[in-house]
């Protein structure tokens, strides 16, 4: 490129304007365009409008947004894949991309043979090969195998050897694409210290992600994506927020659907149904109260995305088809999608004497401040009679997001400050103060 | 889609991918993955199989086989050496038309290194015709030989051989480098390609000449379409003259053969880089 002032390391992106056409009825034969004249209807879609970016050597980038934002597309054209329709890419240095990562595996070939054509592929001289290839076998971990050909590896070993190769590149960009769950955790954080060496020498990264928590491990920049419009751009701790704002925004679909308003009206029980089979009912139990419907509410009415520390409401909506006189016990459970409990507790647990059902009845759990950081939780509830004799469990009933409030990972939001202490004689002691209940922000 | 005006600022600079190529920049390159493309589909072809790299002249020796025992044996051709004769023949069909064969699906079979690596996507197609063309002049190591024990005429036209060779390489190329790049929008091309290869055969001068049709041909015209109308056939009687019949080739067949080649790569060329452009996007 004529002219340029970019360092190598750097990229610039002017006006980039870059559109899909999704067919709505696609030829693909020459046949059927002969026949039909045309290539089909297709409407056009936006990937990236208008964006201008300048990426400074050195740089770690996280670019984030919801599926179909145009992340990918960004990546593509940086990688030089495609061209954009309008406006300039520019990129100075080499490149290596992740995305290539086992681009050119020959399930036929032996490893020896498609690292050498991987790294071909990298742009490595055969020198380059020669000079790096131990060193590439030792970090697949392959060692014994190198020599088989690549259909007889497993999954783990094929993607540990493309990573081994593409960790061998040394380009002044990285091009990053959701690839840090390869092979197991051991090998996934050899990949992450890789890529902290890379950054740390100077290398420029760009990670796309939907993870907020790998790109807040990663980044130092992040931009945030919307229908190919950039709407934040600036420091992970500042446009993460943003992100999940606008996740929340969204109306994706309900992950508690099992027991949403799709549920025959009236049919659920019918008159001396068998127990437990709860006809149009998902869950077990004899039936005699069923939960019409569990939903959580928040700041803004009914919803399953959650910032921390918001003021989080359960609602069990309960239901008779005869009156109940005995007493009830609403529960619920919060866990992890592994199981793992977060927290159980139910109405006879807390002493609390609910009495009996006529009709319909709704029962609530609030919570003051959702101590949860960030992940997906799945809640079951259920009804029992006082003497544990179930009415209705339902397992999972409905999940949640919980996006955080502030920096730091985890499942858990821990109130909290920093005291670095001061530099003495005896060194820097630095203390961690976690408020036993202090109120979220 | 090539009929699209781009409204844009691209440059010359940008090349095939819209991206300039900054002095500093180290790409995948051009040249040694075309050695490792080429060198990784000639041994792919016959991996895993007993004969190896024989398939390449077992396949044309059955077909002489065949071919003999109805034209020599039950039709009575009078080309002498006839079974040779065909598999001299064989030899420039098997470099042209098997080669924008596997040319044309080049591209969609390595749709992962299309969609994923920014490289010179010419240089798929490239390597599989080369590939190909390198088994197919194993089917000369034969031939010649072959050819030299059994002349017809002269040895010294022999010599012309590699340049027809060339020729018939260059025609491949450019065939099939604008077959690679439209089978990626129209997926059907390498079946009607496979529909059409055995009519062409058919009609190509390898299984009878034009001085020794026998039939009821006395139109001229039909002879000349079949002659020149056929872009390999020149090049196919080259071949037979130099190495078949010992006799130096005719001017025409070589004039035509050449200039098909150059305006073959040309169109190849063009077309080729008006389609690899939104290439990784179809795929």
């Amino acid at each position: 490129m004529s002219g340029t002032d970019l360092q190598p390391g750097a990229i610039r992106m002017r006006g980039v304007t870059r559109t899909f056409r999704v067919y709505h009825d696609r030829n693909r034969t020459l046949k059927e365009v002969l026949v039909r004249g045309k290539r089909g209807e297709y409407t056009e879609r936006y990937a990236l409008r208008d964006v201008d970016l300048d990426i400074k050597p050195g740089d770690r980038l996280g670019v984030v947004g919801r599926n179909g934002s145009g992340k990918s597309t960004m990546l593509k054209l940086i990688a030089g894949i495609m061209p954009p329709q309008q406006g300039d890419v520019e990129v100075r240095g080499s490149v290596a991309s992740m995305l290539e990562l086992g681009a050119g595996f020959h399930p036929d070939f032996t490893g020896r043979e498609n690292v050498y054509m991987n790294g071909t592929i990298h742009g490595l001289s055969t020198q380059e090969i020669d000079d790096r290839f131990d060193s590439i076998v030792a970090f697949a971990e392959i060692p014994e195998y190198i020599d088989m050909p690549v259909r007889t590896y497993s999954s783990g070993m094929q993607l540990r050897l493309a990573f081994a190769v593409a960790a061998h590149v040394t380009p002044d960009i990285l091009l990053l694409d959701e690839v840090l769950a390869v092979g197991d955790e051991r090998f996934q954080a050899k990949c992450m210290d890789h890529i902290q060496s890379f950054a740390d020498a100077g290398g420029t990264i760009v990670f796309v992600s939907h993870d907020a928590v790998s790109v807040m491990k990663v980044c130092n920049r992040a931009i945030l994506l919307d229908d190919g419009l950039m709407l934040a751009d600036g420091d992970p701790a500042d446009v993460m927020p943003a992100y999940h704002r606008l996740l929340a925004a969204r109306d994706l679909p309900p992950v508690d659907a099992a027991l949403d308003e799709d549920m025959p009206d009236g049919t659920a029980m019918a008159e001396g149904a068998p127990a437990p089979a709860l006809d149009g009912v998902d869950g077990w139990g004899d039936g005699r109260v069923v939960i019409r419907r569990a939903w959580l509410s928040g700041p803004d009415g009914e919803d399953h995305r959650f910032v921390s520390g918001d003021r989080v409401t359960l609602h069990l909506a309960l239901e008779a088809a005869e009156p109940i006189d005995h007493d009830i016990v609403a529960g619920f459970r919060m866990h992890l999608n592994d199981a793992t409990v977060i927290f159980e507790t139910d109405t006879a647990a807390e002493g609390l004497v609910v009495g009996g059902v006529d009709g319909a009845r709704e029962v609530t759990f609030t919570i003051e401040h959702l101590p949860l950081h960030i992940g997906w939780f799945e809640i079951g509830v259920w009804v029992d009679d006082a003497d544990g004799h179930p009415h209705h469990h339902l397992e999972p009933a409905l999940g949640f997001h919980a996006y955080p409030a502030r920096a730091g990972l985890g499942l858990v939001a821990m109130e909290g400050a920093w005291d670095p202490g001061t530099a003495g004689a005896g060194g820097v002691r630095v203390t961690a103060v976690t408020a036993g209940d202090a109120p979220a922000p | 889609m090539m009929e699209e005006p781009l409204a844009t600022t691209i440059t010359e600079a940008q090349d095939d991918t819209g991206r300039g190529e900054g002095a500093m920049r180290r790409g995948t390159q051009a040249w040694p993955l075309f050695r490792n493309l080429t060198v990784r589909a000639t041994r792919q072809r016959y991996k895993g199989s007993v004969l190896g790299l024989m398939w390449t002249l077992v396949t044309p020796l059955i077909m002489v086989g065949a071919y003999w025992v109805v034209f020599k044996f039950l039709f009575g051709t009078p080309i002498p050496n006839y079974a040779l004769f065909m598999f001299v023949g064989m030899t420039a069909w098997a470099v042209f038309f098997s080669g924008i064969q596997v040319a044309s699906s080049s591209i969609t079979q390595n749709a992962t290194l299309v969609t994923k690596v920014r490289f010179p996507r010419e240089i798929v197609p490239f390597s599989t015709i080369t590939a190909n063309t390198l088994t197919a002049i194993a089917m000369l190591v034969i031939a010649v030989p072959l050819c030299l024990i059994f002349p017809q005429g002269s040895w010294v036209p022999i010599v012309m051989v590699p340049l027809i060779i060339v020729l018939i390489f260059g025609m491949t190329l450019g065939l099939g480098l604008l077959l690679a790049g439209l089978n990626v929008y129209f997926r059907d091309i390498e079946h009607i390609l496979a529909a059409i290869a055995l009519p062409w055969f058919f009609l190509t001068p390898i299984f009878w000449t034009f001085s020794t049709v026998q039939g009821t041909v006395s139109q001229e015209w039909v002879l000349g379409a079949l002659h020149w109308g056929n872009p390999i056939a020149p090049g196919t009687i080259a071949l037979q003259d130099a190495l078949f019949w010992g006799r130096w080739p005719t001017a025409g067949d070589l004039i035509y053969t050449a200039v098909a080649a150059v305006v073959l790569i040309g169109v190849g060329l063009w077309g080729f880089r008006r389609l690899k452009r939104e290439m990784a996007v179809e795929l």
